[in-house]
């Protein structure tokens, strides 16, 4: 059985990369990505609630809000944030597509796109909009975002 | 960041777990089992929570269990909503579980998260509500033990305190037999809490079933309003006004509908419902 009571060194794969971390048991992914021993701060805190998406990372390839995760639960797992995205065809499809205006929830809305285009085989105009629903954009610029991701999930159409 | 100090434990074995909520509890600690996380985490968030340490059930290999078992198909219950979606074993679940929150939240929030959330929507229970075969295997201190869902619901499934659901199971062929349909009505927005979310199965012998989320602070399923929906004599419109006029509750009046507005779109999405479900057959 896993048990921490209190701050203790855990491991997991960040970016491709093993990394060892002090944390405390009720420190949320969020929290240990951005903090000093790791210094990611990519991921970004918005609602902290779950509600906007501007945190999202993938855990094991698969979108999660980094807010909504205690860090044990991903202990040994592989996590990939923004900073871990090497010349991936979503980035360059967000300068095409100018798919962005204050940049805040761009990384979260990469990290699903980037998510998205992992799967292509199983693409469609109706996965992209339902997998972009749970990111939220203020300065409204959704079209442009949307484009962009639809470019790289279902480039046939 | 959660308040400290919480305290995280992740047990391997049913049993551990068990163990370990009284153990806990012994030492004057106020544990809490844990899923998906998101309610809890959301909850700490705001101070609304009263626990210290929190069990991840999630290393429990019996809880991750999602197969046809025999005649009865069986949901683990830390599976998340997005598995029992892609898996698809029983289509009338994934319907009502896909417009649970957003895609990206569903691959966090669990079966049994969202069946014991202290949220009144809990949509997941509605196509259980509707059939007469669930059931719920549920680790107690004299080991594991199955409960049909009829005993343990009452507004709410209600387990003892130390207790934890381990699967849901439904009869198979009672599940493959029903028609249905699952609509969530929100007030605007795609992704938000429901006004109603309405959960209709066609049974084989005729007769219709509903049950309900968002009408009132549980959900619920009624035999008077199912026995109205059932009275094919009459048009799809008239059974649903007489359905909504017949509910056993008010329907709640809050910042997502009024009373009279959520009454209104549940009695034209349940003609809907009803028109779409006698089409199929």
């Amino acid at each position: 059985m896993k048990s921490l009571t209190r701050p203790e060194q855990i491991s997991f794969n960040v970016n491709g990369e093993p990394r060892d971390v002090v944390i405390y048991p009720g420190e949320t992914l969020l929290y240990t990505l951005r903090g000093d021993a790791l210094g990611l701060t990519g991921a970004k805190p918005g609602c902290e609630n779950g509600d906007c998406g501007a945190c999202t990372v993938l855990v094991n390839e698969i979108p999660v809000k980094s807010c909504m995760v205690l860090t044990p639960e991903v202990e040994d797992q592989a996590i990939t944030t923004v900073e871990g995205l090497q010349n991936a065809p979503i980035q360059q499809a967000f300068l095409d597509h100018n798919a962005f205006q204050c940049g805040y929830c761009t990384s979260g809305f990469l990290m699903v796109g980037h998510a998205l285009s992992q799967d292509v085989d199983n693409g469609s105009p109706e996965r992209t909009v339902e997998w972009l629903r749970s990111n939220i954009c203020r300065c409204t610029g959704y079209q442009e975002i949307y484009d962009a991701v639809s470019s790289v999930a279902h480039p046939n159409g | 960041m959660m308040p400290n100090p919480l305290h995280y434990y992740r047990p391997d074995t049913i049993t551990e777990a068990r163990d370990l909520f009284e153990q806990l509890q012994r030492a004057n600690q106020r544990p809490t089992y844990y899923g998906g996380g998101t309610e809890i985490l959301t909850r700490s968030r705001l101070n609304d929570g009263d626990f210290d340490a929190v069990i991840d059930l999630k290393g429990i290999p019996e809880l991750h269990v999602h197969e046809q078992d025999g005649s009865r198909l069986r949901f683990g219950s830390v599976l998340r909503l997005t598995e029992l979606a892609d898996r698809d074993l029983w289509p009338f679940l994934t319907a009502t579980v896909d417009r649970i929150a957003d895609h990206t939240t569903r691959g966090q929030i669990t079966l049994g998260g969202n069946l014991f959330s202290t949220l009144p929507y809990k949509e997941a229970l509605l196509p259980f509500l509707v059939s007469d075969s669930a059931d719920l295997t549920v680790a107690t201190p004299d080991g594991v033990k199955q409960r049909r869902l009829a005993d343990v619901f009452d507004e709410e499934l209600r387990l003892d305190p130390g207790d934890f659901l381990i699967s849901v199971t439904v009869d198979g062929q009672e599940a493959k037999a029903l028609a249905f349909k699952s609509f969530k009505m929100t007030r605007q927005d795609w992704i938000d809490y429901p006004l109603v979310t309405i959960g209709t199965a066609r049974r084989e012998d005729g007769s219709i079933r509903a049950a309900f989320s968002g009408w009132s602070s549980f959900p619920f399923t009624s035999s008077r309003v199912n026995k109205i929906l059932s009275n094919t004599q009459k048009p799809p419109e008239e059974r649903a006004r007489e359905a909504v006029a017949a509910m056993p509750f008010h329907a709640v009046d809050d910042i997502h509908g009024s009373s009279e507005y959520r009454q209104f779109v549940t009695q034209y999405t349940l003609a809907r419902m009803l028109k779409e479900l006698e089409a199929q057959s």
